[in-house]
């Protein structure tokens, strides 16, 4: 049994990195970016740094298409990423609305 | 090993087609899938689904799963004698070198027989088998002769902590078991304690990537990642929104109409907070800086709800005192009403 002790800290991605967690290739990551449905900060690739939300997307998707085997091109790829985050989106929104509203304590 | 029947969780004929299965096994993931789904089981089913689409699509993992026989579903059982050479030699001729790849014996005798069985779950030991013909069949590409490199599983875990605990950070552990090989290339289930800090200032839904702290690569392949997704339990006063807290504060009617000084609680212990003369219902007061700590630095703010409540039984003073007010009083809160059937009439 090992014991390890690490701490977790809001991470940021390389694009070598966010390539191999969304498991696309650079050049699908290169035109996601162009098409601007995802947004990493910095202006050369090399500087490139994709956020946490922008992880957790391309996961969602990678495995809806590696379950589904799915095979999507960059268009389709595209159409995924935004339906996904229109969908965190509202799930935000009605977590949002239940927390601002007052509480039925009847 | 406990048995599973992939067939019937696919709900096709020990005889289908490989187009059946497939067919099959789209159907039941586009209603299970969890990404998809609404159904709140649907991640469990999936797995299973997914399980058996897994191994009967591929027609040498099929051919070795309807070996092991028919048995009832959850029964433990034992494969015949020989299966694992079958597996092995027969069935997996391509599979050797990489089945070898995985560090001496592969799914060597040893592997399969007596005690290996019983930590070894029958989705493991298909999936295992899988990988290492897939490496196989990459392998030959490559030259004989070649390790094969694969890289390690990713996990995904919830870490539930409390509202304090975010606020102050903690200390979890993570009671994780990963499947690694032996020596002999046998495959274990290896209990793993790990311990993680979560810095102060963690949100509800915060997802973080530990690089390469998930399951063993194979033959130097890369590690897997450990992703960590930070749910926090309800809290019976605060909710929280990012780092924002929300209150709700009940206060009686002639609070709300007098004004009124009323302890709230925070995280750190209660606040003295004034409640002006005529506050409405649902009116947000803001305590600057009571919410949950920022990661590096600054707080959030902690909102405090005035909700008023009115009493629900009275003694014969409160309804005679309520009673006057009644009279009295020339407020009327639907004052709009009137003014809006005139306008539409």
């Amino acid at each position: 049994m090992t014991e390890q002790i690490t701490t977790f800290e809001a991470s940021w991605l390389s694009v070598t990195e966010f390539t191999q967690v969304a498991g696309l290739s650079q050049g699908d990551v290169v035109e996601l970016v162009e098409v601007g449905v995802l947004k990493p900060a910095g202006r050369s690739i090399n500087d490139w740094a994709f956020d946490s939300e922008a992880m957790n997307l391309a996961r969602r998707l990678r495995r809806i298409r590696e379950d589904l085997e799915l095979n999507l091109d960059v268009h389709a790829l595209t159409l995924g990423f935004r339906l996904l985050e229109r969908i965190n989106e509202l799930e935000t929104a009605l977590n949002r609305a239940n927390i601002h509203q007052l509480q039925d304590r009847t | 090993m406990k048995f599973k029947d992939y067939y019937e969780i696919l709900g096709v004929s020990r005889e289908a087609t490989a187009d059946e299965i497939k067919k099959a096994f789209k159907k039941l993931a586009h209603k299970y899938h969890p990404d998809i789904s609404k159904d709140p089981d649907g991640e469990e089913k999936f797995k299973e689904v997914n399980e058996a689409y897994k191994t009967l699509k591929d027609p040498e993992l099929r051919k070795a799963y309807d070996q092991l026989g028919r048995h009832n579903p959850g029964e433990q059982f034992r494969p015949p004698p020989g299966w694992e050479q079958y597996a092995q030699g027969g069935g997996f001729s391509g599979a050797h070198g990489g089945a070898s790849g995985f560090g001496g014996g592969g799914f060597g005798a040893g592997g399969f027989e007596g005690a290996g069985f019983e930590d070894v779950d029958l989705s493991e030991l298909f999936a295992q088998m899988g990988r290492g013909r897939a490496h196989a069949g990459r392998g030959a590409h490559q030259g004989a002769g070649q390790q094969f490199k694969a890289p390690g599983q990713d996990f995904e875990v919830t870490a539930h902590i409390s509202l304090d605990e975010a606020a102050k950070g903690t200390m979890i552990e993570l009671n994780l078991e990963m499947p690694e090989y032996d020596a002999q290339g046998r495959l274990h289930r290896v209990p793993q304690v790990f311990k993680a800090r979560i810095p102060k200032g963690a949100t509800d839904g915060q997802k973080m990537r530990l690089p390469g702290k998930g399951g063993k690569g194979f033959n130097g392949g890369p590690n897997g990642d450990l992703y960590l997704n930070i749910a926090l339990h309800p809290h019976p006063l605060f909710r929280a929104d990012g780092h924002d807290l929300f209150l709700d504060l009940p206060v009686t009617p002639w609070e709300a109409a007098l004004g009124a000084e009323i302890d709230v609680p925070t995280l750190d212990g209660a606040v003295r907070m004034k409640i002006s003369a005529g506050t409405p219902a649902g009116r947000k007061l803001r305590l600057g800086g009571r919410g949950l700590p920022k990661p590096k630095e600054g707080q959030g703010d902690l909102y405090v709800i005035v909700q008023v409540a009115t009493p629900t039984e009275l003694n014969d003073a409160e309804k005679a005192l309520y009673q006057q007010l009644a009279e009295a009083s020339t407020f009327n809160p639907r004052g709009h009403f009137v003014a809006e059937a005139h306008r539409a009439s």
